[in-house]
């Protein structure tokens, strides 16, 4: 995996090479938004890790020209400018994700992993979290490697919840998503069946549980250690 | 900080108040001026006075002169009149006599020490003043032809016991002074105040607009129109140009900690890179001291950012929308410390506001309530009913004496963090005081603390002029 990192600060930008060496990655490192330039027209980068605050411009700036001649490349915005305003501004310019300094370089090595997996997210048909597992094409439940029969709103709640794992999902995304115009749905039928789909993972003692958030959703989490 | 106490409207005269006091003034040494000249025109020259006593009794004798039956005039006295007879027969007297020269009536006749003209041939008005034992008597005869062809009056004033002179200089006077000025002096005051109030009307919507006027918001200036004054626009301008100069600073002082936050972020991260390679359990320590000073940086820029908030122009944000947010955005967070979080909406409002400073203040409160409520505790969000949103804990309580004094400490300047809290409750104050809402802080019941956020029922922002 090659990477071209764009930072002006020389000793983070060391560290962020050395960090990024470690973790897998080959890096060029350039403090310029001019050098940077003439590298992307030679290199076929997999990932672009860019700061904003250039001593030759601003990153924003060069990503939205950049953009307009390559969308493949995912281009990680690190920066210093940590306002909500500029987070939706970088994201709406074309970066694919915006971590803000400082950051831990696990973080950093995460961040880059998820933007390099996410174009080939499609193409992965395996979900998991924890010990649970879930094939997208053939809809098959896994936990701890032995399947486990579920219904089909369930396994189609799992997908949601798992292409989401960590995060609170609203009830009306799930709603959404898991029944359709035409479905007759009672008020509880999410309820009924997050219940159900709860008490099939922890029968097969899954190591990830269903956790309600009341008034906003639910969220699929490892379950607290035993 | 000395504060001088606010001025007292009701004590300050109005500038149309004082014009009124000094016009009356003027206008009461004018007329005593007048006055003054009319007793030295009479005082002058006594014979113009005794003429004007005289000439007003033969008028007063002549209203009650009417032509009788037969022609001839008959006089019908009123006994008021008479008595000023009766009572100074030494002093005054009349005579009536007709065009063929008989007396119709008289009193005191002795008086008349000279003889009368022939009212044949007398003139209109005929004046004598003939020295006597106490001094003059002055004798006046006048002809009245517009009551009976011929008719003369005559009277003849030795002394004056009745003060006749003094009623007829007040006569004069009232005539020539009173009269004449006092509706003059009345309208000069009415156009004046007018005036004056229209002249300083471009004034007080000047005075209005600076009330109304919002530091916080930069960019704003009094309306300097055509119709202003060159005095009150000379006013208006260096406001204006005053508020000009307090919009440098404060964009300067915004720029400044949004610039000090950023600059500061570069080298923690170097830090904590470097720490990241070091390794080992001192260096964990340190990089979650970095963690907290990134916080604290992070802290720093958000209430320069909700400063520079308070300029852009409000939108529709959703209570219940912003609650909810907040919920599911910091739920894994709560969950991995090992407490509990849900929202509740109870009938929230839309509210007109800044989404950005209303979701970081609802955000830094949950922040705070995860500090202080134990494990297995659930933090309560509930938005409603109305424009209100509130976040509630498990804790152990604020102290009441700490809790009066947490958040008008921040509209006052003063930063100090106390303990882990942070910025996080300058933040909250801040946000709350450019949305003009208010913070309270509660004892839960059953335990904990409640922290509700009220927002006004009516649109905060005035719509920039």
């Amino acid at each position: 995996m090659r990477v071209l990192l764009v930072e002006d600060n020389e000793r983070l930008s060391s560290l962020m090479r050395g960090g990024l060496a470690r973790g897998g990655f080959t890096v060029d490192a350039f403090d310029r938004l001019e050098d940077a330039e003439s590298a992307v027209d030679t290199v076929d980068y997999d990932l672009i890790l860019l700061d904003l605050g250039l001593p030759d411009g601003d990153g924003m700036d060069w990503l939205k020209r950049f953009r307009r001649r390559s969308r493949d490349v995912p281009v990680l915005v690190v920066t210093a400018r940590g306002g909500l305003t500029d987070r939706v501004a970088g994201l709406d310019t074309g970066a694919d994700d915006y971590l803000v300094k400082p950051f831990e370089m696990d973080e950093l090595l995460a961040r880059c992993r998820a933007v390099l997996r996410r174009p080939g997210a499609a193409l992965s048909t395996v979900l998991a979290a924890g010990n649970v597992t879930l094939d997208t094409t053939s809809r098959q439940v896994a936990v701890a490697g032995s399947q486990i029969d579920a219904p089909r709103r369930e396994t189609d709640l799992l997908e949601v919840l798992l292409r989401r794992s960590g995060q609170v999902v609203p009830r009306t995304v799930l709603d959404e998503r898991l029944y359709g115009f035409d479905d007759e749905v009672t008020p509880n039928a999410l309820e009924a069946h997050v219940s159900r789909l709860r008490r099939r993972l922890s029968d097969a003692a899954a190591d990830v549980s269903i956790h309600t958030v009341r008034g906003v959703g639910y969220l699929l989490r490892l379950s607290a250690s035993p | 900080m000395m504060r001088r106490p606010p001025p007292r409207h009701s004590r300050r005269p109005s500038v149309t108040r004082l014009i009124t006091r000094r016009l009356i003034l003027v206008a009461g040494l004018l007329m005593t001026a007048q006055v003054i000249l009319v007793a030295m025109h009479y005082g002058w020259d006594g014979r113009r006075l005794g003429v004007r006593v005289a000439a007003n009794e033969a008028e007063r004798i002549a209203d009650h002169v009417s032509a009788g039956p037969d022609g001839k005039p008959v006089l019908a006295l009123p006994e008021e009149h008479v008595e000023r007879y009766l009572h100074h027969r030494g002093a005054y007297a009349f005579r009536v006599i007709d065009a063929d020269g008989a007396e119709i009536a008289a009193m005191n006749s002795g008086l008349f020490t000279v003889p009368l003209p022939d009212p044949t041939v007398a003139p209109d008005l005929f004046w004598r003043v003939v020295p006597s034992q106490e001094g003059e008597t002055r004798i006046l005869v006048q002809r009245f032809n517009r009551i009976v062809p011929g008719l003369l009056v005559a009277i003849a004033i030795a002394s004056d016991p009745d003060r006749l002179a003094w009623m007829a200089l007040l006569h004069e006077v009232i005539d020539h002074v009173a009269i004449p000025m006092v509706p003059l002096a009345l309208l000069l005051l009415a156009v004046n105040v007018y005036a004056v109030r229209r002249g300083l009307h471009p004034l007080a919507r000047a005075a209005g607009e600076a009330a109304a006027l919002d530091a916080r918001r930069g960019g704003l200036r009094l309306s300097a129109g055509d119709d202003l004054p060159r005095e009150v626009y000379a006013l208006v301008g260096a406001v204006n140009a005053a508020l000009g100069r307090a919009d440098e600073v404060l964009r300067f002082q915004r720029e400044f900690t949004a610039n000090v936050a950023h600059e500061l972020r570069t080298p923690l991260a170097v830090l904590l890179l470097h720490l990241d390679e070091i390794g080992g359990p001192a260096a964990e320590g340190a990089k979650s001291d970095i963690q907290a000073m990134a916080r604290l940086v992070d802290q720093l820029l958000r209430v320069a950012q909700i400063e520079g908030m308070s300029a852009d122009s409000p939108v529709e944000v959703d209570l219940a929308e912003v609650g909810r947010g907040i919920v599911q955005q910091l739920a894994p967070l709560v969950l991995d410390r090992g407490r509990e979080i849900e929202f509740l909406d109870e009938g929230a409002a839309v509210i007109q506001g800044h989404r950005d400073a209303v979701a970081g203040a609802v955000r830094n409160l949950v922040d705070n309530a995860l500090r202080a409520t134990p494990m297995g505790s659930t933090i309560t969000v509930s938005a409603g009913p109305g424009p209100v949103i509130e976040v509630s804990d498990r804790g152990p309580g604020i102290d009441t004496d700490l809790r009066r004094n947490l958040f008008s400490r921040f509209s006052q300047g003063d930063m100090r963090t106390r303990g882990s809290a942070g910025l996080g409750l300058a933040i909250v104050a801040k946000t709350m005081e450019i949305h003009d809402g208010t913070v309270t802080v509660t004892d839960r019941p059953g335990g904990g603390t409640q922290f509700r956020l009220t927002f006004p029922k009516t649109l905060p922002f005035s719509e920039p002029p």
